[in-house]
């Protein structure tokens, strides 16, 4: 730098030049350990993205209180049987209301209630858990849907399946999980 | 040492120190995308759970016709049979199953001693991580097929 | 500035330009990577779902085409739907047609239960469909990848191939062997190959089994017993009346030296007709344990 020659030029280039290099470095700090350009989101495989159905599977392998010749029906027959006789659909509500209460359920943090501002307490309550959600469908047309979704709300979770009835037509029955500003950690826990 | 030389060795010295900064600046960066953490601890929970109820040499109920997967057959629910099922050995974990209205009707595990001890206490043991996990099941009696809850609790060595 | 203050400036624009490249290094690894931790074990668990969802499918259909099956053959006479047996003609008085017994081969109920239990449950089948959903791997994880596609054909319009190929499976698959005692009939479907999702090579092998519970065809021995012994060559009022004491609820009517019943009997009616003054053909099926290969 300075020599016995001197180098007059030092001060224009030294300190604009230190200047750009921690200006680069916290530029690149920020990329790295902030924005974390490095990590990957989806590394590890999601809940959301199991498309497990074990869920609906006990659903609708589970007994309930409706007899036939003395034994008890399981969800997937009471379907069968509501569908051709309309008296049965309150019990196969009542039934299928039952189990959904039994789910795994989660809390949407207070986060979210101090988000929203001059909330009723009894919405409040409602909005701050996810519900589950249970559709069935035969001939194409909506036979009964369970559980209550919510304004806004995502579906997540979603388990499909298509069952006999004894007439030989098809119902189609979903389940899945309506919820409002759920977190990834949430839906991870209930999965 | 004359003047020159000890402008010299500053000189050195702060370029030394650039050099220094930015290596381990860089290092820094790369260790930290070599070593992203890898957090599986929901999966495998998720995948023990499958392993335990779906599979025959685990604790699915095998009736005459078929292993009917997602059924629990409490008889199978043991220490031999979890060890044998799933065995690792920086994992334990507890089954529990319980009817619909919750009372436990079994449970069992294949915890070590250790694993035992901590397991309660798990939140303030230094490395390892606890994990519990509920879902609704179907298990078999030895008469009949009902409808109740697993849970399935594993306590990780993680570090 | 000297030939030694050139070195600083010159650091600096190599840091810039290192740092440019590992960021380009970074990103550019990230979108090569095409798997994901728990892919494979995940799919596995999705394609054990769908085959636990087939046998749901086909234990109901189990039940319902048993159930169907009884029905047919209490219509029938303890005959299955297609058979060689001839019926009664039907008119505006009598609307409803039944099989004459004298003009039937052997009577086995059990045997004709198991036959009409198979087109049952044939039909079920035909009409089975998945519900397996193929990873999207763009719109769920944000990657793209080269897909393994199994060398099958596909017709056209197919979005999601798994899908066709494991409702496919499940229609093409027929009934391998039957297992029937008293307590329970067991059908063994043939072997169905399911594909494992983006996995060459690798196959999950389901043998289906069924299990039905077995009607009780007691009643059938039992009047066929009652119709032998007291109506076939005797006095039809006699006939009549043995057949009304001995069932409270049965339902006897004749035309000439036919005689038709009605038997309320298993949530079903058993109908059937037969003539007084001719042989009726004789009754097998008192064993049920039989293990009939297809």
């Amino acid at each position: 730098m300075l020599d016995k020659k001197g180098d007059f030029g030092f001060p224009f280039y030294f300190f604009p030049a230190v200047t750009l290099l921690v200006l680069t470095l916290v530029f690149f700090g920020i990329i790295f350990f902030v924005v974390e350009i490095g990590k990957s989101p989806n590394l590890v495989i999601r809940s959301e993205s199991y498309q497990d159905s074990s869920k609906l599977i006990t659903v609708l392998n589970s007994h309930t209180k409706v007899q036939q010749s003395g034994v008890n029906l399981t969800i997937s027959e009471l379907i069968s049987l509501a569908s051709e006789d309309q008296n049965y659909k309150d019990e196969l509500t009542s039934e299928i209301k039952f189990l959904l209460d039994k789910l795994p359920r989660i809390q949407v943090g207070e986060t979210l209630a101090d988000v929203i501002i001059a909330t009723p307490a009894s919405t409040r309550e409602t909005i701050k858990e996810g519900h589950w959600i249970l559709e069935i469908k035969t001939n194409n047309e909506s036979f009964l849907n369970i559980g209550e979704t919510q304004t806004l709300a995502n579906n997540y979770l979603e388990q499909l399946i298509f069952i006999p009835l004894s007439d030989g037509n098809l119902a189609e029955v979903k389940l899945y999980l309506n919820c409002f500003a759920c977190k990834a950690e949430d839906i991870d826990f209930i999965a | 040492m004359n003047k020159k030389g000890i402008f010299d060795i500053l000189e050195i010295g702060i370029y030394m120190f650039f050099v220094i900064v930015v290596s381990v600046f860089i290092f820094l960066a790369a260790f930290k995308y070599l070593n992203e953490k890898i957090d599986t601890t929901n999966l495998e929970i998720s995948l023990l759970t499958k392993r335990l109820t779906y599979s025959d040499s685990c604790l699915a109920y095998k009736d005459s016709a078929r292993v009917h997967q997602g059924t629990i057959d409490l008889a199978k629910l043991n220490f031999n049979t979890l060890t044998n099922c799933f065995s690792k050995e920086s994992l334990g974990y507890v089954v529990t199953v319980t009817d619909i209205a919750g009372n436990v009707l079994k449970s069992a595990s294949n915890l070590n001693a250790r694993q035992e001890a901590y397991l309660p206490i798990c939140k303030n043991v230094k490395g390892y991580h606890c994990i519990k996990k509920k879902n609704l099941v179907q298990y078999y009696d030895g008469n009949e097929t009902k409808t109740g809850f697993v849970t399935v609790e594993v306590i990780n060595l993680v570090g | 500035m000297n030939k030694k203050g050139i070195f600083l400036p010159l650091f600096v624009f190599l840091v810039i330009f290192i740092l440019t490249v590992l960021v380009f290094v970074i990103k550019n690894t990230e979108s090569k990577k095409e798997d994901l931790v728990g892919l494979k074990a995940i799919t596995l668990g999705k394609l054990y779902d769908e085959t636990e969802k087939a046998m749901l499918y086909l234990d109901l259909s189990g039940k319902y085409s048993a159930d169907k099956a009884t029905k047919i053959l209490a219509d029938n006479g303890g005959f299955r739907a297609d058979n060689r047996c001839e019926r009664t003609q039907t008119d505006l008085v009598e609307q409803e047609s039944y099989v004459i017994w004298n003009t039937c081969p052997v009577i086995n109920p059990n045997l004709e239960f198991v036959e009409q239990l198979k087109d049952e449950i044939g039909l079920y089948k035909n009409n089975y469909k998945s519900s397996y959903r193929k990873t999207n791997f763009q719109a769920e994880f944000g990657i793209t990848r080269q897909e393994y596609l199994p060398p099958v054909d596909i017709p056209e319009g197919v979005e999601d191939i798994y899908n066709y190929m494991y409702t496919q499976a499940i229609i093409n698959s027929n009934i391998n062997s039957i297992e029937h005692n008293e307590e329970e009939i067991i059908l063994t479907f043939s072997d169905i190959l399911y594909p494992v999702e983006n996995s060459e090579g690798s196959v999950l092998i389901l043998t289906p089994k069924v299990k039905v519970i077995p009607t009780d065809f007691t009643v059938y021995s039992e009047l066929y017993s009652s119709i032998q012994d007291n109506c076939i060559n005797k006095n039809i009022t006699e006939c009549k009346n043995h057949l009304e004491e001995t069932y409270s609820s049965i339902d006897v009517s004749n035309q000439d030296n036919l005689i038709k019943i009605k038997l309320p009997a298993q949530n079903t009616t058993i109908k059937l007709a037969f003539y007084i003054d001719k042989r009726i053909p004789i009754y097998e099926g008192n064993n049920n344990n039989q293990n009939l290969f297809i």
